[in-house]
């Protein structure tokens, strides 16, 4: 398996499914661990890293644990694929960007992810389409428990698993789930319920773009403390807090469709208009107007579309996909065309589900 | 937003307020309008920040900006703009520095939740494992190729036992 295999799927977080999938597009867990008795990476020489590659590397090949492994050693791996693990979630970009010795442990559905060499010697992360917390702690427990048994973790008695930043010592846990609010954003209802958070332990930032209004109506909430607070416990706090919001955003929702279904339906199909016409559109108008229509598939205003299509097209239109899919590089400008016809063609075309 | 506040920068009443997210953290500023005119630019990173409150608050702590690491030579100066420290020794080394941050940062400055296998037998096998596997790689770096097969089937063997059980 190579990262071109990659390209006949769409990727675990982007499915569609799943718990509360209407408003919850994912959840992910991940955990931060080092080795004990060595620098962290920022102050490792070449050969230490070399080393903990390769250590790390067949650690996570001996657990036997992870369907179908795809191990990128990533100094090796061309900068468009890097670009393009980074779209999928699969690496961060800090990790695509390093110029020393690392990799990526993945699997085919694109569940678990494993950066060796990132901040930390070792970041285990695992994905799921909507809300699916404790199967994921589940799977990610397992995972960690196995390596565990084969690789000595820097861990101490008072501050947890020890990491490069203070800010992840304990757990090494960090858990968000990535939210659609369209309707919470248009009544202007979001910085309520962005406020109603700031009681919890869970911080919230828009998905793309700065500030409060962000693109694509994408939130994406997070804890904040990995030390002093057990698993079990965010993992079940988390869940409620999202349960929360989402049923928050399903009341607006109802409210919109009772009261003003008209100006949601014109909204919804004037996006879809736009996309299905448009000659040129960059990323952040497109990411605008899928919402808008994702919010109309969910509401029942646009029928014969799914929302695992629309993550799709989303998905194709990053720039890194999109040169994938055209087999050559592309300039901004032209990127926007090619971006424009791929979702006329997409649109046109009848849905698959 | 809470009325009443004053100007985080210069102490007058506060009119502006502003609340941003960044870098996953939701910030709220309160701010005059003089001030809030020049701009608000928040700091780069909280880390850095509590850092430098926490010396200003103790100079007691100053001594420690000079204490450097032997495992890995990173002076408590150098975590403070970097943010990172060097290797797991440092969180014994800065301890009196790092609590005060651990503090504003978590619920707690103590660990509650998983901990590694507490079976001795389990950690001692885990790192006989880990040190063999060190030697495979010296070994090979070195090609010194007969050594290295035997590592190789000494962690065979090792691992293979532990899938058994």
């Amino acid at each position: 398996m190579n990262v071109d295999d990659l390209k006949s799927s769409t990727g675990e977080w982007l499915k569609g499914v799943g718990n509360q999938s209407d408003i919850v597009i994912s959840s992910r867990i991940r955990l931060a661990r080092n080795v004990a008795g060595r620098r962290f990476v920022n102050r490792a020489s070449d050969e230490e890293r070399t080393e903990l590659e390769v250590l790390l590397r067949d650690a996570i090949r001996d657990t036997g644990l992870l369907e179908d492994m795809l191990y990128l050693n990533l100094a090796k791996v061309e900068p468009i694929d890097r670009q393009f693990l980074v779209e999928r979630h699969l690496i961060s970009r800090e990790h695509a960007g390093a110029e020393w010795q690392r990799g990526v442990a993945l699997t085919r559905s694109e569940r678990a992810s494993l950066m060796v060499n990132e901040e930390d010697h070792l970041r285990i992360q695992m994905l799921s389409s909507g809300l699916e917390m404790e199967k994921l702690w589940a799977s990610i427990d397992e995972l960690d428990t196995a390596l565990e048994s084969r690789v000595d973790y820097a861990f101490s008695d008072k501050y947890g698993y020890l990491t490069a930043c203070p800010t992840n010592v304990g757990t090494g846990m960090r858990v968000s789930v990535l939210m659609h609010l369209p309707a919470l954003v248009v009544t202007d209802e979001i910085q309520r319920a962005l406020r109603s958070l700031m009681a919890t332990r869970f911080t919230v930032r828009g998905f793309y773009g700065e500030g409060t209004q962000a693109v694509g109506d994408l939130y994406q909430i997070s804890n904040q403390a990995t030390l002093g607070v057990r698993e079990d416990e965010l993992i079940g706090e988390i869940s409620g807090v999202v349960m929360m919001i989402a049923d928050y955003e399903r009341r607006i929702r109802e409210a919109i469709m009772e009261r003003n279904r008209t100006a949601m339906e014109d909204c919804a199909w004037r996006s879809f208009g736009l996309l299905a016409h448009a000659r040129t559109i960059n990323s952040e108008e497109a990411l605008k107007h899928l919402s808008k229509v994702r919010m109309g598939v969910n509401m029942g205003v646009i029928s014969g579309l799914s929302v695992a299509r629309l993550n799709e097209i989303f998905l194709w239109t990053l720039p890194a996909h999109m040169q994938k899919l055209e087999g050559r590089e592309l300039d901004p400008e032209r990127r926007d065309c090619v971006r424009a016809r791929y979702i006329r063609e997409q649109l046109a075309q009848p849905s698959k589900s | 937003m809470e009325q009443g506040q004053n100007c985080e920068k210069c102490g007058r009443p506060a009119t502006c307020h502003v609340t941003e997210i960044a870098g996953g953290k939701m910030n709220t500023h309160h701010l005059c309008e003089s001030c809030a005119r020049k701009g608000t630019k928040i700091k780069p990173s909280p880390i850095e920040m509590l850092a430098k409150l926490l010396m200003q608050a103790s100079p007691e702590l100053k001594d420690l900006a000079g204490r450097k690491c032997p495992e890995c030579g990173i002076t408590f100066l150098e975590f403070q703009s970097a943010g990172r420290l060097g290797c797991p020794k440092d969180y014994e080394l800065f301890e009196p520095g790092l609590e005060g941050i651990l503090d504003r940062v978590h619920v707690s400055t103590a660990h509650v939740g998983k901990r590694p296998s507490a079976d001795p037998a389990a950690a001692a096998s885990r790192k006989r494992l880990q040190h063999m596997k060190q030697l495979l790689t010296e070994a090979v770096a070195a090609e010194d190729y007969e050594s290295a097969a035997k590592l190789r089937d000494k962690i065979r063997e090792m691992t293979g036992s532990e899938h058994e059980c």
